[in-house]
């Protein structure tokens, strides 16, 4: 013989699943809007990866540069750099050795950063390698090499990767050139 | 079933819980909040587009590195927009112009989550943390140390925020960094004015303030505070210094933390040199004094007492601390405190002998030479020289005062003198201090000898220093002082006896002391003194004069007991004492020789030329001062008396008896003056008579010497009264003044006498023939003597 069931547990069933329904919806609103996207999670964990190494590197870097002097700093970027497996990451480290020219104060930081920007040109050019040397041919008063050079970085960060380029920051830039042609 | 309901749900919230930390990776960054999650509203900024933090970026141009020109653009940027604002427009700088102050605050006071108000605390603290000196502005390219960390505004849910994503880095950076470690604090990127990296944001500006550390000094037995001046005060010993040490925070801001103090000292001589106590670590508020080491609290090292230890240098304190500021790290100090000890001094040299005045050679003579100080201060190191200087007969010591010279001028030259010959009898170097102790070279007593050395020589000791004083470098020399070389003049009794203190008609006998001196010659190693030839019959004591010729050619003693070999003593059985020599009264009266002669004929006036008075005539005066003199020796047969006891008479001139070869008692010549007393002129060397003092009392003398008034002897000099005297003849007297000062020379003739008084048998002869001349020679006395071989 079949029992049915009473109204009072229908009852109490009916909450039940009410509240898991509610705690499930509470739950994938919290998610949503303070951790993103499950796929944006996932494509930022290498994000995350690389920008923590690069911090790490950096403080070890500038920890050196105040204790030991930059001299030692770039020595020891030279040797990460003799160690990179890839083109980019050598770029990264160029761009490591202009930073901390300037945070050592280097007196010669200006002349070295523009080598070592077109030594990254070389080896991994992109928007921002362009960008740096047209930045740095500007403040050397290169004002021809340094239009060149916006213009390559406009033209790099519209046709590759200059999807994440701020239409604003486009505008401050071309804004520059402008200055420059006049 | 409830209960299987509950657990799902419980184990539904901890899965999701679960998902939700394990895609965080980033959740440490500087912000507080997680990779790409909003600053303000903590929400994602995943899937939603990104934008500048400030919409036209932060261009160099508009603030260079000038701090007031970055606060003022983002502080523009905040109060020229809003939350709610269109963007583009005045919405889109918000919640940028609001990170960036927010962040740059620093999450050290935990982090600012709120939106600031455009003017407000926040903006305060922000403005403070960007005017922090230590923090310096800088144009470069650094985003290189930021990776791909950057940070983008963007919009979600209808709010906008800001949050730390990755992105573009590249281009040019404004970095804030501290000034004195280099430490980066803040990048921002000049197109976007987006902030770089993981950095902490700024550090709370340190307090500023600046130590002044002030040291003075104060000479005074009693703590004065306000006597106490800075810089360098002249003390002495004796002095007591007091210093006043503090530090004070001059501001603007109470201090932090606290300074290490201690107080220097130099120019010591106790030992306090080296020694940093006292010491301490303290703060204080803007404008207190928060140290203080005063005299005036007893502190054992802020009280000195200066000593002659001190003298020539200069004690000092001050007091050193650190850090010298809150942007200063260094060690500061107060000017040095200090008080100079300057020499102060005035040296007086002065000898002394242990004899005095004249001296007869050869003697030793002990010379102690004395420097004193009168200070307040030791003395430097000091040159002194005791000095002897021998001045020949008849010259005198050069500068006899003493004085000063110069310091090339030695003491030698300065006592240098025609017939002065100098002699170094001691030297050194010391330092001389007021309460009269040396230190360095003793002074010590030099025991001098003063060999045989003619009459009038002078022997000088002198004491000399250099420098004489704390502000002169010449010499000092004492007052030299001086003995003269004297002599002891000798007289000889030859032919008779020496009887004293014997009764006559005139006085009354009494104990008469024979005291004479006696010599010693350097030269001949002998003694040389007064002498009798035969007998010495004193009713007092005997002193020095030998008896029996025992001196004649000097003696090797000058022990009366050895030399009074014909003198009479009372002896009292006890044997030879040689201070008891003599005491042998003889009782009788001796002759009245007077009496023997009767005056017949006068002298008128008061001189007469014995050549002029007739022979065989006893004559009597008129004068009561008689002169006489004798321009002719007495002839051959000529005999002549004077006899007037009431007349003091003056032999102005030699009497000599004619020397001739004589035929008989009758030839022979002889003058006999009976006078109250007789004296001679120094220029008479010889008398051929007799002479008797027949006066009384104070009178009744024979003086030898009419320059020196009888009785006062006071003006004898070697060159007065200096030749000899002969007197050739008996001689009575009541007082006899031997003033002659002849003789006693040098060597053996140390014992030439000044006074011969000779019995020859002339006399006796004379006196025979006067008396059969006239009836009768009686003897008047007889007296045994011990035989003499």
């Amino acid at each position: 013989m079949k029992r049915r069931p009473s109204k009072k547990a229908v009852l109490i069933t009916s909450l039940v699943l009410l509240a898991l329904l509610l705690a499930a919806g509470g739950g994938y609103y919290y998610y949503t809007h303070t951790k993103g996207t499950k796929s944006d999670q996932q494509s930022t964990a290498d994000s995350d990866k690389k920008i923590n190494d690069a911090l790490a590197l950096s403080s070890e870097i500038a920890q050196i540069a105040q204790s030991e002097g930059g001299a030692a700093a770039q020595k020891k970027i030279d040797e990460k750099i003799s160690q990179a497996d890839t083109k980019q990451k050598q770029a990264e480290l160029y761009d490591l050795k202009i930073a901390t020219l300037y945070s050592s104060n280097d007196p010669a930081a200006a002349t070295k950063a523009l080598e070592y920007a077109y030594k990254i040109e070389e080896i991994d050019p992109t928007y921002k390698s362009a960008l740096t040397i047209a930045e740095m041919e500007r403040d050397a008063n290169n004002k021809t090499v340094a239009l060149k050079y916006y213009e390559l970085y406009i033209a790099r960060s519209t046709s590759s990767d200059g999807s994440s380029l701020d239409p604003t920051n486009k505008a401050f830039y071309e804004q520059r050139i402008q200055e420059l042609k006049s | 079933m409830i209960r299987k309901v509950g657990l799902m749900v419980a184990v539904g919230i901890m899965v999701g819980q679960f998902v939700i930390g394990a895609i965080a990776p980033t959740d440490s960054l500087a912000n507080g909040r997680g990779f790409q999650q909003g600053y303000f509203y903590n929400m994602s900024a995943g899937g939603v587009t990104h934008y500048n933090v400030l919409e036209s970026g932060l261009p160099e141009s508009s603030v260079g590195t000038d701090k007031q020109k970055f606060l003022e653009f983002v502080q523009t940027r905040l109060l020229n927009s809003s939350q709610a604002g269109p963007c583009p427009g005045n919405g889109c700088d918000y919640a940028g112009a609001s990170y960036i102050i927010q962040t740059m605050r620093g999450g050290a006071n935990g982090w600012h989550y709120n939106f600031p108000a455009g003017r407000g605390p926040d903006v305060d603290d922000w403005v403070a943390k960007v005017r922090n000196p230590d923090i310096g502005l800088r144009w470069g390219y650094e985003g290189g140390a930021s990776g791909t960390l950057t940070s983008a505004r963007f919009r979600t849910n209808g709010v906008r925020d800001v949050a730390q994503v990755s992105g573009d880095t590249s281009g040019k950076t404004l970095s804030f960094y501290s000034i004195s470690t280099g430490k980066v604090y803040y990048v921002l990127r000049e197109s976007c004015a987006n902030p770089l990296g993981d950095y902490p944001g700024l550090p709370d500006p340190a307090a500023n303030w600046r130590v002044s550390g002030n040291s003075t000094i104060q000479v005074g037995a009693t703590p004065n505070q306000a006597a106490g001046r800075n810089g360098t005060v002249t003390a002495k010993p004796g002095d007591r210094i007091n210093w006043y040490h503090d530090l004070t925070n001059n501001g603007p801001d109470n201090m932090d933390k606290t300074v290490s103090w201690s107080i220097d000292k130099t120019g010591f001589s106790n030992g306090w040199n080296g020694i940093s106590a006292p010491a301490g670590s303290n703060s204080g508020t803007n404008g207190s004094i928060f140290v203080k080491v005063y005299a005036s609290q007893g502190n054992a090292y802020s009280l000195y007492d200066i000593t002659q230890d001190d003298v020539g240098n200069t004690v000092c304190e001050r007091i050193r601390w650190t850090p010298q500021s809150s942007s200063n790290g260094a060690t500061a100090a107060s000017g040095y405190a200090c008080a100079s000890v300057p020499y102060s001094y005035t040296l007086t040299p002065t000898v002394a002998t242990d004899r005095s005045g004249i001296v007869e050679a050869p003697a030793s003579v002990n010379v102690t030479p004395h420097v004193t100080n009168s200070g307040p201060t030791k003395s430097r190191s000091t040159q002194w020289q005791l000095t002897r200087i021998d001045v020949v007969s008849g010259k005198t010591i050069s500068k006899p005062s003493g004085g000063q010279s110069a310091a090339a001028q030695l003491p030698c030259t300065f006592f240098a003198g025609t017939g002065s010959v100098c002699k170094i009898l001691q030297k050194g170097n010391s330092v001389f201090y007021p309460n009269g102790s040396i230190t360095g070279d003793a002074l010590n007593a030099a025991a001098e000898q003063i060999n045989d050395l003619p009459v009038g020589s002078k022997i000088c000791f002198a004491m000399s220093v250099q420098p004489v004083s704390s502000g002169s470098t010449n010499w000092s020399h004492s007052a030299p002082t001086c003995l003269i070389v004297a002599k002891k003049p000798k007289v000889q009794v030859l032919g008779g006896d020496l009887v004293v203190g014997r009764p006559t008609v005139y006085n009354a006998g009494k104990v008469s002391q024979v005291v004479t001196s006696a010599s010693y010659s350097g030269t001949t190693s002998k003694y040389y003194g007064s002498w009798s030839e035969y007998a010495i019959i004193p009713s007092g004591n005997v002193r020095g004069m030998a008896s029996g010729a025992m001196y004649v050619d000097g003696a090797n003693s000058s022990d009366l007991c050895t030399l009074s070999v014909l003198t009479i003593s009372n002896d009292t059985g006890s044997g030879c004492q040689a201070s008891s020599v003599g005491q042998y009264a003889i009782g009788s009266t001796a002759p009245n020789i007077a009496s023997r002669f009767t005056a017949n004929s006068n002298i008128a006036g008061a001189s007469v030329d014995l050549n002029s008075l007739a022979s065989a005539h006893v004559y009597t005066a008129t004068s009561p001062n008689l002169s006489i003199s004798s321009s002719q020796p007495v002839v051959k047969g000529k005999w002549v008396v004077i006899n007037d006891p009431r007349a003091t008479v003056t032999i102005t001139s030699n009497i000599n008896y004619i020397p001739a070869n004589l035929a008989g008692l009758g030839d022979i010549p002889q003058v006999v003056i009976i006078a109250k007393n007789i004296i001679i002129a120094p220029t008479v060397t010889n008398v051929d008579a007799w002479l008797i003092a027949a006066g009384t009392g104070n009178e009744g003398y024979i003086n030898t010497c009419s320059s020196i008034a009888a009785g006062s002897p006071a003006g004898i000099t070697s060159n007065t009264c200096n030749q000899q005297l002969t007197v050739n003849g008996p001689v009575l007297a009541n007082k006899l003044y031997m003033y002659r000062t002849a003789g006693s020379g040098v060597g053996a003739a140390r014992g030439d006498p000044a006074e011969v008084f000779n019995l020859r048998a002339d006399s006796y002869l004379w006196a025979s023939y006067y008396s059969s001349s006239n009836g009768r020679l009686p003897t008047v006395s007889t007296k045994d003597l011990p035989p003499r071989f």
